[in-house]
């Protein structure tokens, strides 16, 4: 074992996925559901993983940023962009650890921080902060001299999923039922920015294990466990980062639409919103030129309020979609800045501001 | 002779990557493990052939014919260990014999190529495979199907462990299509069924169940010892993963407790990696027992499957009986069967004794051959009573609801001559 990876298996996955394309498949599911006075709890559902399944049992309470108040100055519930911050950090991070592994490189550690600069909030109740731009400030510590290790840390830049589904166009979809609802992604205000930065420490434990904790003050500073099935190198321990993004993006989706209903009516009621995914792990470890790299094909269905007609319930939830930090910052390409380092100590505890 | 190489074939090719990334990895799954030394036969070959010299070791030092028995606990440590540790591929290095020995490799080989698998993994008990198997295969969270009637041992690892290891499960009549589809859900990873159940020989459509399970992304894992690969294999007919006691008719000699798991090297892989967890290692002298048993096995199936056919046609109609279950017989409602199975339907016959379950304890007493004892598949006929043995723990009133009746008898058929072991019988059912 290398990392506390198994090479052969992932060199087995390899060749498999070479003659098997089907098997490259991953399709990761999550639901979210808001319920007023409850709030908001997303889970995972079922995963394809090529031709099998895994149960993928995880659920988590979440802040729906509007309901939960006054605001806890020590908030026990993350964000929807804390997960899909910690999202993108982890499959980056698992991105290199992969790529060294086999490359025989040996990891003593590899950390980072993502910082995500984020808008106002462009209205007072919109519970969600447009995403600007992003930083990863990354340290590791290995075998690998300096070049080799700044090497394989860039091709994250090319081969992390989520980091690309970040800085590129990804197409997303969305439901009502069977009823395909049609949706243009608000544009970027022009020079918008300087709000504040929301940042997270990405930590790797081992294999596909890693844990994000908040590092801002009146944030969430728990930790955030991240892991991959059993199937696929993992222990089971936690939601893999490709769900991350299916958790956060129902979650808000689900709060948000529930927001726009309240704003409108004087009331809420539950909403749910299934959130799927797809992988071609053909695209990350280049097995097939054509295959995307990016976690795509990424679309929600909404299960509108009991009593809630469906005209009303589309118009809150295409509203929702229009003014969702994270379809945002899934659909659109965003700039990503990456830094580098073998030095951790400084550069950790100066982006901790300690 | 060829020349010395104790791992795995395909294992080196791994060791060659000069990779830049991902992609240039080349260690593919390969069929085995096995060695240059462990015999590879054409798996066209007859059942009969395969099970004489699939996986034979033909140690390259003194040319023994039979495999020796590696009776070691561990293996001297080299590079091609320490590379093995390194990439993850201990299955591949003879390391530690928890972890895998020739020997093991010699029956696996032979198990594997007798049901059609890439790949085989023996094990301690037919208990442990079937515990590995189920665990590897689902995760926290996941859902199982499987039947009401299973062995018992699967009944009670279904019912008191899994739901605390997160596996829920829905038990079903295994004959009834519409009733395992309908009691899949969304999160239902594995189908397990037996091959022919105990005691009363039902019959699931496999391939059916095999269609359902695919349609919904589950795995059909199928206990198959009652046939054994000579009368059926599962694989062929769209089951993932085959689980045996080996302790009956594999080893057929009633002095080994074992079991086997075969299927695509992927999920047993994945169970062997479960299994040494879970500590079910086969020790070596078992091994040699039960390879020399397996090299029998399609001479004594073909005794076994003879001779509960003259019995089931003995009793069907005889005036002190009042039911016969066999698959030979033209009453048989599961009659898909006669198309699945590839030689006859084993050495099991259940039948119900006029006079009840004391009159059973008296036929039974009064039998001259076989011997008053569980378990099954041995060279020996072996005569038991489900309602003080296997199903003792249900009421008379749960008995009857799945079928067992007071006077069931049942009788698995040993390879003595038939013409015997039908005429105690005969003696028998007059003494009641
Ligand atoms: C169908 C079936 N499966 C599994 C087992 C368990 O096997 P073992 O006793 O080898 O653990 C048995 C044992 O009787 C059996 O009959």
């Amino acid at each position: 074992m290398r990392n506390g990876f198994s090479v052969s298996s992932s060199s087995e996955f390899v060749n498999e996925i070479r003659d098997d394309a089907r098997e490259a498949l991953f399709h990761y599911h999550a639901t979210a559901c808001f319920r007023p006075g409850r709030g908001l709890r997303a889970w995972t559902r079922p995963a394809i993983l090529g031709r099998i399944k895994s149960a993928r049992r995880f659920a988590l309470d979440l802040a729906d940023g509007w309901q939960d108040h006054p605001a806890d100055p020590q908030p026990q519930e993350h964000t929807p962009l804390d997960l899909a911050l910690a999202a993108v950090g982890v499959c980056s991070l698992k991105t290199a650890i992969a790529g060294g592994s086999a490359r025989g490189i040996t990891f003593d550690s590899i950390e980072m921080v993502v910082s995500a600069e984020v808008q106002p909030q462009e209205e007072d109740f919109l519970p969600t902060a447009r995403v600007r731009r992003i930083a990863y400030d990354i340290t590791t510590r290995s075998d690998a001299d300096a070049g080799l290790i700044e090497e394989v840390t860039r091709q994250i830049l090319d081969r992390s999923p989520n980091h690309r589904t970040v800085k590129d166009t990804t197409e997303l979809h969305f439901h009502a039922g069977e009823r395909e609802l049609g949706w243009s992604p608000a544009a970027i205000p022009a020079g918008a920015s300087g709000g504040r930065t929301v940042r997270r420490h990405v930590k790797w434990i081992s294999g596909t294990q890693f844990e994000s904790a908040g590092l801002d003050a009146g944030g969430c500073r728990l930790p955030l466990r991240v892991d991959e099935a059993k199937q696929f190198a993992g222990v089971d321990w936690a939601p893999n980062p490709q769900e991350y993004v299916v958790l956060a993006l129902a979650a808000e989706l689900a709060s948000l639409a529930a927001r726009e209903q309240e704003a409108a009516t004087g009331s809420a009621g539950t909403w749910s919103v299934h959130a799927h995914g797809l992988l071609d792990l053909r695209g990350l470890m280049l097995v097939d030129p054509a295959a995307a790299v990016g976690f795509q094909t990424i679309g929600c269905t909404v299960d509108r309020p009991a009593g809630l007609g469906a005209d009303e319930a589309d118009r809150y939830f295409r509203t929702a979609v229009e003014r969702s930090a994270l379809v945002e910052l899934l659909a659109l390409p965003h700039p990503v800045e990456v830094r580098l380092s073998s030095d951790e100590r400084e550069t950790l505890r100066a982006a901790a501001g300690r | 002779m060829s020349e010395q190489d104790r791992t795995a074939v395909g294992f080196r090719a791994g060791l060659e990557d000069d990779a830049q990334w991902l992609n240039d990895l080349k260690r593919r799954r390969n069929p085995g493990p096995r060695s240059v030394h462990h015999r590879a036969v054409d798996p066209s070959l007859g059942a009969a052939t395969v099970a004489v010299h699939g996986g034979t070791y033909e140690d390259p030092v003194t040319g023994a014919v039979g495999t020796p028995v590696f009776q070691t606990s561990t293996f001297l440590l080299d590079d091609l260990s320490y590379s093995a540790f390194e990439r993850g591929a201990t299955r591949d290095v003879p390391i530690y014999t928890r972890y895998g020995n020739p020997s093991q490799w010699s029956v696996q080989e032979k198990a594997a190529a007798l049901e059609g698998a890439e790949s085989a993994l023996v094990t301690s008990s037919g208990m442990s495979a079937i515990a590995s198997t189920i665990y590897a295969l689902t995760n926290n969270g996941s859902h199982i199907v499987t039947a009401y009637d299973v062995y018992g041992g699967t009944y009670n690892l279904m019912r008191e462990d899994m739901p605390s290891a997160g596996r829920e499960v829905t038990f079903v009549d295994s004959t009834d299509l519409a009733a395992v589809e309908a009691a899949i859900r969304p999160e239902t990873q594995l189908l397990f069924f037996e091959s022919l159940t105990n005691p009363l020989l039902k019959a699931p459509q496999l391939r059916a169940i095999a269609d359902i399970a695919k349609r919904h992304d589950a795995l059909l894992v199928v206990d198959n010892t009652f046939l054994s690969p000579v009368n059926l294999r599962p694989l062929d007919l769209g089951a993932d993963v085959v689980v045996h006691s080996a302790t009956k008719y594999l080893n057929g000699h009633s002095d080994v407790t074992a079991g086997v798991v075969a299927g695509s090297r992927k999920f047993v892989d994945r169970v062997w990696a479960q299994a040494l967890r879970f500590g079910g290692t086969t020790e070596p002298l078992a091994c040699y027992l039960l390879e020399r048993g397996l090299k029998t096995l399609a001479l004594r199936m073909r005794a076994h499957n003879d001779n509960a056919e003259r019995l089931a046609a003995f009793l069907d109609g005889h005036e002190k009986v009042l039911a016969v279950h066999h698959p030979s017989l033209d009453h048989y409602p599961h009659q898909h069967l006669r198309e699945d199975v590839l030689g006859g339907y084993g050495g099991m016959v259940a039948f119900e004794v006029a006079g009840g379950d004391d009159a059973a304890l008296k036929f039974c007493s009064a039998l001259r051959i076989p011997y008053l004892a569980t378990s099954l598949g041995g060279v020996e006929s072996l005569v038991s009573l489900p309602f003080n043995t296997s199903h003792c723990s249900l009421t008379t009133a749960q008995r009857a609801s799945i079928g067992i009746r007071p006077g069931l008898v049942r009788y698995s058929a040993g390879v003595e001559r038939a013409e015997d072991l039908v005429a105690d019988v005969a003696r028998a059912l007059e003494t009641i």
